[in-house]
């Protein structure tokens, strides 16, 4: 959808409007929610946060009367950003330190080191991860990261939950034998 | 101990917005609640801050919608599943909300419309309803949509009678259906006539569901409504499908099956009145939305999720309940009967094998006479260079072993292999008469069958997968067993000539088969299953390093 098509729509009818974009830019709001809160956050906090990027979407339009620039790039940028305010409003809440607050870009800026370190560890867990070759390694994130079940994954694929059990624990092999030539041990608490 | 770093899937947290792509923004799994909840938190934030009224800001918290509605409402937004709960009600099922009445009318004509066939005063409670709607209106049911189920005027009625009654049912049930198991009953008065109606749970070969009979002052018997085929035509069914809810408040009953093949829902929200007639208020089904017998909404595109909608809408105006169901067989009212009836059963528990399945997987097979054992090691050198994943793997990491499970004087290689998730791993290959090829069993995916209660039968769906855990075999029984892990207790395949392999036992927390038909977890399967794993001389294969 682009700013102009969104304008049209906006003038026909408002609601149509907002919710064809809710429904375009869901998967990708989430994601980056996910991505934020995933640590600490509840299906609740998240949900909430997802509210709170859309309705700011919205309320950008209604007060410039369009979108500008890139309209993707708007939304990633204030689901980013309304994600972080969440993830502090949360933890401020909180009784538990979360690593993410130690070491991540929230941290503050005296941790570069930490924050390069994280970075290429990053790029190396997904490059290794996106060498698995599809499906397995969709099957490796929505098992690992996504935490979503066996039979939610083989809905997903068309697969049996068995087959997905199957090919999710051949993969998770192959991929603890590549982050180990590449120099790390797969932390076992996170599997 | 390892000096590399260590590293988990929480890394790929607090990524920039090209790593979250990168992750896949498509791989969640946001269903259609979920999406729901969080457009209409959108909504109600956006209306806030906006100050631009939102008729999402309407819709109450909680589910007691009865309590809330009012008939002035204007609902606009239907795609909202809490919203069209009441843009899909016409006037007359708001009305109905509102505490009105079912009217049973004759072909919709005014002069025709009496108050009950039956009798009966047929009014909902009007006190629950805060509602401003006239409670003379209601929802005229068309006559073709109300069936006159058998009742009884009796009221020397005991509970030990309908438990008698309701046992002679059971019993009656297992006795001539061996497939059906799981058995549960409950007893709910649905329309209040003080004469329980009975609820039967069961399982059958996939599927199971659940099904209402009425007491007719002998026995109970199957309860049945009229359902629509097309606007001018209905059909009689009994009251069964996949769930039953009860709203005992409203004397509603919810019945709805899914049609696996077509991916149809087939629902309805029937009303019984005290002599057991039954009123089909809301239906739903592969040509619409039906309110009394009248189409609301014609389904014309599969595609088209109008009409569930508009039904889902109606379901939700009501405090529905599950069925708390008392176990058949742990009532201890049949076991005279399970003894004198199932002697198959006995048979299994005193550990006779089951040797046929209906689950049978056609592997790769030559029928080559001149295969040397030359042959057989250079295809297994072969199947080495192709492994998928030689180049993570140490020489000593990988062996295997022959062994000639099916008797047809080609061994079958069985290669065991070290993983850094699991440790050792077996794999079942056989000889095609070029290559050795992963050789597979079939075994069938759990929800996708389905077998109701009258024994209609809607086919299956399955797929062959691996043989590849941890193996021992049994040649003198041509049999395998196979352990996968994790949820996997156990799978007994008989590995016959032809390489015909025979699912004969599956056991996983997920589902457990025994000769190709779905079982319950019990005791008395997992006895049975022990026994067969005991009838056998299992062998752990012996393995050689690759050279």
């Amino acid at each position: 959808m682009t700013n102009n098509e969104y304008r049209s729509m906006y003038n026909e009818d408002p609601y149509a409007a907002q919710t064809a974009l809710f429904d375009e830019y869901l998967n990708f709001v989430c994601a980056i929610v996910y991505n934020k809160l995933r640590s600490c956050g509840s299906r609740e906090d998240m949900e909430e946060c997802v509210g709170d990027v859309f309705s700011a979407v919205f309320l950008h339009f209604d007060s410039k009367g369009s979108f500008s620039g890139d309209l993707k790039a708007l939304i990633g940028t204030i689901a980013s950003r309304t994600a972080v305010q969440k993830y502090r409003s949360i933890i401020r809440h909180s009784n538990t330190v979360y690593i993410a607050d130690e070491t991540g870009e929230i941290a503050d800026d005296e941790r570069l080191e930490e924050k390069t370190d994280r970075s290429i560890m990053q790029g190396t867990m997904l490059r290794l991860i996106k060498s698995l070759g599809e499906p397995d390694s969709d099957i490796i994130l929505q098992k690992y990261y996504y935490n979503m079940n066996s039979n939610e994954i083989a809905d997903k694929h068309s697969m049996s939950p068995a087959t997905v059990r199957m090919r999710c624990s051949r993969a998770l092999k192959k991929l603890k034998a590549l982050l180990m030539a590449e120099g790390y041990d797969m932390k076992e608490g996170s599997i | 101990m390892s000096s590399n770093k260590e590293i988990g899937f929480d890394i790929l947290e607090n990524s920039d917005l090209d790593s979250v792509e990168e992750i896949g923004t498509d791989n969640m799994n946001i269903d259609k609640n979920a999406r729901d909840r969080m457009l209409k938190i959108t909504m109600d934030k956006y209306s806030a801050a906006s100050g631009k009224q939102m008729n999402s800001q309407k819709v109450p918290e909680t589910m007691e919608y009865a309590e809330q509605v009012s008939g002035t409402e204007m609902i606009q937004h239907r795609r909202l599943s809490r919203i069209i709960g009441f843009a899909a009600c016409s006037a007359a099922a708001v009305a109905l909300i509102a505490g009105g009445m079912f009217l049973y009318k004759h072909n919709a004509s005014p002069e025709n419309t009496v108050s009950d066939p039956a009798g009966e005063v047929i009014v909902t409670t009007a006190a629950e309803s805060t509602a401003t709607e006239p409670e003379s209106e209601g929802i005229d049911v068309n006559a073709n949509y109300i069936f006159m189920n058998p009742y009884t005027d009796r009221t020397d009625i005991t509970q030990e009678e309908l438990d008698a009654a309701c046992m002679r049912y059971l019993d009656s049930l297992s006795k001539d259906r061996s497939e059906i198991w799981d058995i549960g009953y409950s007893f709910n008065d649905i329309n209040h006539d003080d004469i329980p109606e009975l609820f039967v749970r069961y399982s059958a070969n996939g599927g199971g569901g659940e099904k209402m009979f009425v007491y007719d002052g002998k026995e109970y018997k199957s309860a049945h409504f009229n359902s629509s085929v097309s606007e001018h035509e209905t059909v009689e069914n009994n009251i069964g499908g996949d769930v039953i809810n009860i709203c005992p408040e409203k004397n509603l009953i919810y019945v709805s099956t899914e049609d696996i093949f077509t991916g149809h829902n087939f629902s309805k929200i029937l009303w019984l009145d005290k002599r057991n007639t039954a009123a089909t208020a809301f239906e739903l089904n592969d040509s619409g939305y039906y309110i009394g017998g009248v189409r609301d909404y014609k389904l014309s595109d599969p595609n088209d999720t109008e009409a569930r909608d508009k039904f889902e809408a109606s379901y939700y105006l009501y405090n529905w309940q599950d069925l708390e169901y008392t176990p058949y067989d742990e009532a201890g009212e049949n076991t005279k009967k399970t003894e004198t009836t199932k002697p198959e059963d006995d048979n299994k528990s005193n550990g006779a094998l089951i040797t046929d399945s209906l689950f049978i997987a056609e592997n790769p097979d030559t029928d080559r006479t001149d295969i040397t054992q030359e042959e057989l090691d250079a295809a297994r050198k072969r199947v080495k260079e192709d492994w998928y994943n030689t180049d993570e793997l140490e020489d000593n990491d990988m062996e295997y072993a022959y062994a000639d499970v099916n008797g047809d004087g080609i061994p079958e290689l069985f290669i065991k292999e070290y993983t850094l998730s699991h440790g050792y791993v077996q794999s079942m290959l056989v000889y095609t008469g070029e290559e050795y090829r992963g050789a597979y069993y079939y075994i069938d995916f759990k929800g996708s069958k389905h077998n109701d209660i009258d024994g209609a039968y809607f086919g299956q769906i399955g797929g062959n997968i691996d043989v590849y855990g941890n193996i021992m075999i049994c040649p003198e029984k041509n049999l395998i067993h196979l352990n996968e892990g994790g949820d996997d207790l156990g799978t007994i395949l008989k590995f016959e000539k032809g390489n015909i392999m025979k699912t004969l036992y599956k056991y996983s927390y997920d589902v457990c088969y025994e000769g190709g038909v779905e079982v319950s977890h019990s005791v008395e399967t997992a006895d049975r299953f022990q026994a067969a794993l005991d009838s056998c001389n299992w062998q752990e294969l012996e393995y050689t390093p690759f050279d």
